[in-house]
């Protein structure tokens, strides 16, 4: 067990006394300790706070996961939001308690857990499988263009030269090719063939 | 005319002939004319009279024994005491070349023997009033040059001390930022930490006193359960000052988790409906990077919500090759339409003092009635 606070330690002992299969091996205030003695002892179960001092966090649960990997995790935190279990669980924990509901969950989420088992909410399961089906990469670059950007972009697209574009908008060649050189790096694309068929892949001008 | 004859009077002319009889002649000359004469038979003497007491012309004849006159120009002209003293060539060869040597070489002027005074006269006066006009110019210039440097350097010390002290006061807003982004962390962490975790245990252990009650009527339960109750909402009221002051979710999952977290609670206070899009479930920034962006979108956003009257509002945070960028974009009615005199508020400026702190760029685009759009970007690497 592995929690910076001595009375909310006491307070899952005493929870857990009543439970003759559940044993409390060994308990740690902080990240470093936990690390050493996950490397001269053996465990079942981990269960952990990832608010301690020092190193903490998801960087912490990812360090537990270097040093054991096959020890299974519980994340026992004080953060009510499902954002907490959903991101803990998607860094490789086995469960994610809030310790409003230790008294009720703890030993059988434990027992879960140790078994080889996962203890997730339905709800944090839900959301976590909404996170997977809508993954980060699906972020349009061309959205993080400003109007003027965008206008600039289609006008390169559908074969308007630097000087017609400073025409067509009023605005100088070299203003226009300092927005182009920004596009580029907004897009992440080295030039026009690139604009072309970025533009055609995504819908963003008619298929002539 | 005055003028004139007081520069005459002054002048001092050196003489420089081989032939006595030549030399005599001009010597009686000039000094009818009232100037202080000098004379030199031979070249060496002539150096050596110009370099020591500084004629304001030398009449050099060409043809001497030994050091000729052009030699003596030559190094009249070498020398930056003398180089400056116009020189006229006196001498019977009357031929295109011996005078087209003597301009090349630097003289001022050429006197073909025979001598005609009137022509003397003039040509040394003519001289002597250009050297006074050029010295008078020099003299001005230098003054002005002198002045002007002053001016310059003083400028230039004025840029330093503006700069150094910009550069101060943008030390001293990091430090600010930083000492009150530790104090609440502080605090943050004490409410939650400290008071949550007391709260939390008292909570176990009345829930387990509860459950040990089973014997009816259980107003005791239902007591007990009913200041349970309460406890929960002291502590949520705990988690949430907290979360305000400082949110947990930056230090514990990141910038992505906590964005999304403001953003999705932002949209359920405010109504506004909000999209929010991002490049990276994990952004690698250090923390002091991560915190100021997180509270710049909090800024962004409360803008949003205070002036926008926005029903939209698009929120995009992606890293590119070597920079940070941040969007938010609002279907509002933009800033033009803001009351007259009012300014950009507090929000508005802090953000840009946090962007330029970390080095980046905040642009803001807002057409009145097309909503406003903010874009913060930041250099990666940069930033310890």
């Amino acid at each position: 067990m592995a929690d910076d606070h001595p009375i909310f330690r006491a307070g899952i002992r005493h929870i857990l006394q009543p439970h003759g299969d559940i044993k409390i091996a060994a308990e740690v205030e902080n990240g470093v300790d936990l690390v050493d003695k996950l490397r001269s002892s053996n465990f079942d179960i981990l269960v952990l706070d990832m608010n301690m001092p020092g190193r903490n966090g998801v960087d912490l649960l990812r360090q537990v996961r270097l040093e054991a990997p096959r020890l299974p995790v519980l994340v026992l935190s004080s953060h009510k939001e499902d954002l907490y279990a959903v991101r803990t669980i998607k860094a490789g924990a086995s469960g994610y308690l809030c310790k409003d509901f230790a008294s009720s969950d703890l030993p059988e989420a434990i027992r879960k857990i140790a078994a080889g088992g996962k203890f997730i909410t339905p709800r944090v399961a839900e959301l976590i499988a909404m996170d997977m089906s809508n993954p980060v990469s699906d972020m349009l670059p061309h959205t993080l263009l400003s109007n003027r950007e965008y206008q600039i972009f289609l006008l390169i697209v559908q074969g308007a030269g630097m000087t017609e574009i400073a025409n067509q908008l009023n605005l100088s060649v070299k203003t226009v090719s300092t927005h182009k050189v920004r596009i580029k790096e907004k897009m992440q694309l080295s030039g026009t063939p690139d604009f072309v068929k970025y533009a055609l892949l995504h819908g963003l001008v008619d298929d002539r | 005319m005055n003028q004139q004859t007081a520069l005459q009077h002054d002048s001092t002319i050196l003489v420089v002939d081989d032939t006595e009889q030549s030399l005599n002649m001009l010597v009686e000359l000039l000094q009818l004319e009232g100037y202080r004469i000098l004379q030199a038979q031979y070249g060496e003497l002539a150096i050596l009279t110009a370099q020591t007491r500084a004629p304001e012309l030398i009449l050099l004849d060409i043809r001497m024994p030994g050091m000729d006159g052009y030699e003596v120009c030559r190094r009249l002209k070498a020398d930056p005491v003398t180089s400056s003293i116009p020189i006229i060539f006196l001498s019977a060869l009357d031929d295109t070349e011996a005078k087209v040597e003597g301009f090349h070489l630097g003289a001022v002027d050429y006197i073909s023997k025979p001598y005609h005074s009137e022509e003397v006269l003039a040509r040394v006066r003519t001289q002597l009033e250009l050297g006074n006009l050029r010295r008078t110019l020099e003299q001005r210039v230098a003054l002005r040059t002198q002045q002007l440097l002053a001016e310059v350097t003083e400028r230039t010390q004025a840029t330093l001390e503006l700069m150094k002290s910009r550069q101060e006061l943008q030390e001293l807003s990091w430090h600010l930022e930083e000492v009150r982004e530790a104090e609440r962390k502080h605090l943050a962490r004490e409410l939650h930490d400290e008071l949550g975790q007391v709260l939390t245990v008292q909570r176990l252990e009345l829930k387990q006193l509860a459950d040990q009650i089973e014997q009816p009527p259980d107003i005791l339960r239902n007591r007990i359960l009913g200041v349970l109750g309460m406890l929960d909402k002291v502590a949520d009221m705990a988690r949430n000052i907290s979360e305000s002051l400082r949110p947990g979710m930056l230090d514990v999952l990141g910038l992505s988790a906590a964005v999304k977290q403001h953003v999705s609670k932002f949209g359920e206070s405010s109504g506004i409906q909000c999209s929010l899009q991002m490049n990276r479930d994990d952004f690698t920034l250090d923390s002091r990077t991560a915190t100021a962006i997180f509270r710049i979108l909090q800024e962004a956003l409360t803008n949003v919500a205070r002036h926008a009257r926005a029903r939209n509002v698009d929120i995009r945070l992606a890293e590119l090759a070597s920079e940070l960028i941040l969007v938010v974009e609002d279907d509002g009615c933009g800033m033009q339409q803001k009351q007259p005199g009012e300014r950009h508020g507090f929000g508005l400026f802090g953000m840009q003092e946090r962007v330029k702190l970390l080095g980046g760029e905040l642009l803001i685009e807002s057409d009145s009635g097309q909503g406003t759009r903010i874009e913060a970007n930041f250099p990666l690497g940069v930033t310890t």
